[in-house]
This record gives C-alpha cells, structure tokens and sequence, in this order.
C-alpha cells in the first residue's frame, strides 16, 4: 500500500493513549499524528481509559502496563474483551518495560495484539502499526463476522483468505482454526490443523490439534500430543492449560494441578490461571496449595473483572478443611474465617444467593469452633431458604451439602447431592464435585466407575497382586476422598500385602492414617463392621512389628 | 506473644534496616524499570529535536547523534545487566516464540536506523521472505542491537545484518567492512562453548559475554546454540548467533 494511502487509513482512525507520563502521552500522540491519525484521546490511568472506552469506539489503543494503582494495561485489555467493548478489528498494543516480562507474558486471559518494549523509537512504532492496521484490514469481513459470533462464516472467510496472499497464510488458518473451534466443528478443525501440520511441524498446529481432539472427547489423545509436546522441551504456557484441561477430563487432578503450578510458576500474574489451581488443588485436597492460589487469586482480582465472591469463599473452605489437621493456631484460622465472611457480606451485600452461600459456609466455621447448637440451628433455618431459592448455584448445593456434613447429618447432605446431581446431570465437571464429597458414588458414572474399580480389585485380589491393587484403589481414593468402600478396600489390600511380606512399617503407618480418616463411622454404616474389623487387625499388626 | 510480633515483620523490612539482605532482586527491577521510563521520555525528545533540526538543517547534527549513541548503548546494557543478574539467579525463563525473521530484522534496521545514519554507515538487511525461528525475540533483540551499536562503530561505510537457515539452525549475523576482530577474541569464541566470565579478554567485552550466555540458554533437541566471530575476506568482522 502506499504511503499516502495509509496516511488516509490512519486519518479515519480513533485513537486513545493512555499512560501515567504526561511527557510519554504527548510523545505517542505527537507520532500518531505524524502517521495520520486525527482523533486521538488521552488517559492517564485505568478508570480515565475506561470511562473513554464507554464513550467511545476505539480503533486503536496504545496502552502502558504499569499505570501506578488502579487497573493496569493487561487488566484494561481483560475487561474491553470480557464486556465486548473492543471490537475484533481494533489494535491494542501494551507497551511493557523488560522488567514486567512475568506480568503479561502468557497470560491466560486474552493477549493484546502486540507488545512493545520501552523505549521505542517513533519508526519502531509506525513499523508494527503498519503491519497490525493493514493485516486487521485484511482481515476486515472475518473480524466483522466474529462481532457478530457468526463463527461458520468467519471460517469460510478464513478459507478463502488463506489462498489470496501468501503473507497472511499463515494468521489466516490460525484465524480459521480458532473460528472452528468456536463454533463447534471440531472434526473440521482437526483436519485444518493436520493438515498444516503434514506441510510443517509447529506448535500451535499440535495445540489446535489437541483442542479439537478435547472437543471430540478424545481425551487421552489430545493428552499424548501434549506430554510430547512437553517433552520436547515446550515453555508454552497454551501447552500447560491444554494439557491440565485434558488431565481433569481424565480425572488425573493430580497431574493437572502439577501442570497448572508449573503454568502459575512461569506467569504467576495471570489470574484465571490461579482460580483453576486453586479449583484443581481443592478438588485434590491440597488445601495448602489452593489456599495460595485462592490468595493469589483474591490479591489479583482486585481491579479485575474476573474478581468474585467465590475466591473468598474457596480461602475459607480452605481454611477450614486445614483447621482439621491443626494442632496450634486452630484459633487463628478460625478468626481469619469470620474476617472473611464479613468482607464478603459487605462487598455483596443484598445479593442473596452470596448471603446464603456465606451463611451456609460459616455453618462449617460454627461447626469446628464447638459452637455445634447455634450451627445446627442456623444450618436448618439455612436449608428452608435454600429449598425456595430461585435458583440453585452447582456451588451453592454443594455449600449446602457441606453444611450438613458440618453438622453431622450425612443423611441430609446425601439427599441434598442426590437432588443436585439431577438437576446437573449433564455437567461431568458438577457430577465429579458431588462425588468427591460424597460418601458414595452418587453419578451413574461414578457408580459404573466405582464398581469397576472393585471388579478390577477383585481380580487383583485373587491373583494375590496386593501391590497393583493398592496402586489401583490409592488412585480411586484420590478422585473420590470421602468414598468409604473404596478406603475400606485399599485398607483391605495393605493388610494382605504387609501379610504377604511382613516388615512393611511404612504401609502399616499408612493404612492407620487411612483408618483414622474413617473415625467418624457410626454404627448404622453399612461399612461399619468391615471398618471395626480393619482396625483390630492392624492393631495386632502394629504391636507385633 | 511477643515472639509473634516478631515473626510478623517482613523480612524486606528487617533486613534494610540492617543493611544486610537487601532484596536486589527488586532493587535492580526497579532501576531499570526507571532507566528504561528515563530513556523512553529521552528519546522522545531527541526525535523532536532531530525533527526541527531537520527543518533548519544548518545545525551540525553530530552531537544529537553521540546522545542517540549512547541512549543505544544505556538501553542495551541495562536489558544485559538485568538479564545477566537474572541468569545467575536461575530466575530467566526463555520466552519462546514463533519469529517472522524478516520483520525481526526489518525493525532492527528501523530501531537503529538513526544511529547509522548519524554515523554515515549504510545499514541493510538481507533474508527471505518466509523465514520462520523460535528463539526468545526480547533477549535475542538485545543481543542484535548490542552487535549493531557496536557494528556502527567499527564499520567503515556499511552494515549488513543477514539470516540464514543452516543445518536446523537459524543463524543472524551482523557484518561491518571495518578492521575485523583480533586474533585473541575470534579464538575465545572458537570452541562454540560458553565463556568463563572470569577471562580478562572476556571481561573486556561484556556484549559478546552476553550474547554467548544468551545463545546458550537456548537449546532444542539436543543443540544448544552458540556464537561465532570471525573477518571476511575482505577484512570486516562478522558476528553470528546460532540457534537451534
């Protein structure tokens, strides 16, 4: 194109700066000029280039990560996308100093079009913005399209895109791949992405590759792609996601939290990255590890659209699942509980579905403290709410479920995850929350699951492979933590293997922690005698080692 | 109780008072985060200046030339001095990304398009079009700029900055048609290993020690990269990088 063309393009322009530098705004403002652009506004922080953004369509937007307190760059850029105030064909470019590499790199959330580092000259400037502004105009119909979430024919566009200029090949099947996935064909995005990936080798082909595999559900695929993908020695946190996204659907939480901590460690600001952890960790019963990522996450949110009661909520569920397993500073967690609870009720005062779900997890709180009269009270009067709620939050059941456990009503809590997993009964990711609260597999999937673990144990039992059968039913523990049978089982199996080979004091240890989780067994449990009976024999156990 | 008072004092805190302890790792974050906003509010002001200079050309732009020098020069060594510390603190993690080499040279020529001017050295690139790398652009940028700061001022009249793909790896190098290296310097970096810091000759030139470390931080199936110095048959040295 030539010069004077793009003089014309940029003259058409709307152009906002936003940087805490009044000699920095003047200077971006001064170039913008000399490129054409007419309608420049500037802002000098994050509520200022908001506030603008509400007023006006922005084409382009340059914008400084650091801007002193209040919103950054990165967390302006979330909320334009979140909101849908930034149309596809507008360039945002965030200008970075090297040393907030770790800030905005690989950041979860969404990626500005480009960055720029700190101190740039005005032809450096012009140079990417050149490119950006003729390869969005390139692209105009397909942005166009995916306004308007017309995902299909922003794909067909792509297509044809793709063989008009050689330049733009490349950005125009990643562009397709993208819009396939959105829309749902993932047959024909995977054949897109296998297809690139005959001509040559690249990355973000084999992510697309496993994306569509995931959509497909084909899970362990798309996870084999990735491990390899790791093994080569990729740093590319899309890799990592993909690859605890995958381990979840396989029930590998364990894997996957793994996976997201290395994603944490290598962008520790991005923070729908540390919600999942923390959701993963939880789900883990690594209370220690979600309780940091929920502070991270609560630390992070501040500004942020993503913030949310919920991370609140998750510390204190955190909070309480470690008070248990304390033996000083019980006390001080509790504490930290109510503070909690009080700067939720404040910051979401009036939302009634927050109130109850706070209220119903401070049941747990009073439970644990002693206060278990006041608990039970208050956890009944909770439940009567609950029952005429509006709506019922997959989280909110749970909190519900939790809070009769609190008070010791498994039978309560049973019926309330049975109700639960009918009303959610096509949400995998629901189902596998009930049922590792539950006591028993409440899903069907969990139950055709869990009895096949005990079929495949069964085998193991009679072929006298104790090791295999406690590897097998250590795993299940790990997905389903409160199942009872299948802590019985895999007591069952470390008594015959400390039997088959004596001198094991380290899994007798283990099998007594395990027993001692079950302490709160009564009599009317169907497991009850199986539990009795476990115990007195490692008791005799024990004392002869 | 007392005890806990104690414990809750951050460690930052403690140790300032102290003396001891200080945390450099924020402490060299943050000056450089502040020489960068320096350099960047200089820079704009110099390209005012070379405008209106432009415009009553009488002035001699040569001093405004030493200043956009040396703003190089401050840029690039403390991106090195942050890097390096990082490096030895184990706390750089590369940045691998997908590279349109051609662009990649294109601004370098771009960025220190004023610099070479200001020297009357003709500054060029050369590449095709559809070169791809996978390197760490930020660091690697560095150590392009470093080489072309210093390529300036020992070339006679020209430079040439090219890309070349070579048995899986992607090499740049920067040639100037001056002097050439010494012996002593093209023979360190002969073996294609990384440098002993702690060398004399070594220590005289901490760009290359830099753009060695930073070769070598990148690796990929089984190859690390390296770098190479060596004079054309014509005489001028030639700086390359090679990375896997």
């Amino acid at each position: 194109m030539h010069k004077l063309d793009l003089i014309k393009l940029y003259s058409k322009k709307r152009a906002l700066v936003v940087d805490e530098f009044p000699d920095m705004r003047a200077s971006i403002r001064r170039m913008l000029r000399s490129f054409g652009v007419e309608a420049i506004d500037l802002a000098s922080d994050g509520n200022e280039a908001m506030s603008c953004c509400r007023e006006n369509d922005y084409d382009i937007i340059i914008c400084d990560h650091s801007l002193g307190s209040g919103k950054n760059g990165q967390q302006i850029l979330e909320e334009l996308r979140f909101t849908e105030t930034l149309k596809h064909h507008a360039v945002y470019i965030l200008i970075t100093a090297e040393t907030t590499r770790s800030m905005v790199f690989g950041a979860l959330e969404y990626k500005p079009d480009d960055y720029l580092t700190k101190p740039f000259t005005q032809a450096v400037l012009q140079s990417r913005l050149d490119k950006i502004i003729l390869e969005k105009l390139f692209f105009d119909p397909v942005y166009t399209s995916l306004d308007k979430n017309d995902y299909e024919r922003a794909a067909k566009l792509c297509s044809v895109l793709a063989e008009k200029n050689k330049r733009y090949r490349l950005p125009a099947l990643k562009l397709e791949g993208q819009a396939l996935i959105k829309q749902g064909a993932f047959e024909k995005a995977f054949a897109l992405y296998r297809e690139i990936m005959q001509q040559r080798r690249q990355e973000w082909a084999l992510i697309g590759c496993a994306r569509s595999l995931m959509g497909l559900s084909k899970f362990t695929s798309a996870r084999n792609i990735l491990a390899e993908l790791i093994e080569h020695g990729s740093e590319s946190l899309d890799v990592f996601d993909c690859i605890a996204e995958a381990e979840v659907a396989l029930g590998r939480n364990g894997v996957a939290q793994s996976m997201l901590e290395r994603a944490a460690l290598a962008s520790p600001y991005g923070i729908l990255r540390q919600i999942r952890l923390a959701e993963v960790a939880a789900i883990n019963n690594d209370y220690l590890a979600a309780e940091k990522a929920y502070r991270k996450a609560i630390k992070l949110g501040v500004n942020s659209c993503y913030d949310s009661h919920e991370h609140s909520l998750g510390l204190a569920r955190c909070l309480l699942a470690k008070e248990k397993h304390q033996t000083e500073g019980k006390a001080d967690t509790i504490k930290e509980c109510h503070s909690v609870f009080n700067r939720v009720r404040k910051k979401y005062s009036g939302e009634i579905q927050i109130e109850l779900q706070t209220d119903l997890v401070e049941v747990k709180a009073l439970a644990q403290e002693g206060e278990i009269e006041v608990a039970t009270a208050n956890c009944h009067k909770l439940y009567d709410q609950y029952l005429e709620a509006d709506e019922i939050s997959p989280q909110l059941g749970l909190d519900m479920a939790a809070a009769f456990i609190g008070i010791d009503e498994p039978q309560q809590s049973r019926g309330v995850l049975e109700d639960l997993a009918q009303r959610f009964a096509d949400d995998p990711n629901v189902l596998a929350k009930i049922d590792a609260m539950a006591d028993e597999p409440v899903s069907n999937a969990a139950k055709a699951n869990a009895a096949k673990i005990n079929l495949d144990g069964k085998t193991l039992f009679e072929n006298g492979d104790f090791d295999k059968a406690i590897n097998l039913f250590r795993r299940a523990v790990l997905r389903y933590p409160n199942n009872v049978a299948l802590k019985l089982n895999l007591a069952l199996a470390m008594f015959k293997s400390v039997k088959q080979s004596p001198d094991n004091a380290e899994t007798i240890e283990k099998a007594q922690a395990l027993l001692d989780s079950l302490g709160h067994l009564t009599k009317e449990h169907s497991g009850y005698k199986r539990y009795c009976s476990l115990v007195k024999q490692f008791q005799k156990l024990s004392r002869a080692a | 109780m007392t005890i806990k008072l104690v414990d809750e004092i951050p460690p930052a805190h403690k140790s300032a008072s102290s003396g001891q302890d200080i945390d450099f790792n924020w402490v060299m974050e943050s000056t450089v985060y502040g020489i960068k906003n320096s350099l960047a509010v200089l820079q704009c002001l110099l390209e005012q200046e070379q405008v209106s200079d432009a415009i009553n050309s009488e002035k001699s732009p040569e001093q405004i030339n030493i200043i956009q020098r040396e703003t190089s020069r401050i840029d690039n060594d403390s991106t090195q001095l942050l890097a390096l510390y990082r490096m030895h603190n184990q706390q750089l993690s590369l940045r691998i990304d997908e590279v349109d080499i051609y662009y990649f040279l294109e601004e370098a020529v771009i960025a220190n398009q004023l610099l070479a001017d200001s020297s009357n050295t003709a500054l060029a690139f050369e590449c095709e079009e559809d070169l791809m790398g996978y390197f760490d652009p930020s660091l690697i940028r560095s150590v392009l700029h470093a080489a072309i700061v210093g390529g300036v001022q020992y070339a006679k009249s020209s430079l040439k900055i090219t890309a070349r793909s070579e048995d899986d790896r992607i090499v740049l190098s920067v040639l100037d048609d001056g002097a050439g290296f010494p012996e002593t310097l093209r023979t360190q970096y002969a073996n294609q290993k990384p440098l002993d810091h702690t060398s004399e000759q070594v220590r005289a030139n901490m760009n290359f020690y830099f753009a060695s470390c930073v070769a070598h931080q990148h690796q990929n199936a089984g190859q690390e990269g390296f770098i190479h110095l060596e004079n054309n048959t014509e005489g001028g040295g030639c700086f390359e990088i090679h990375l896997p």
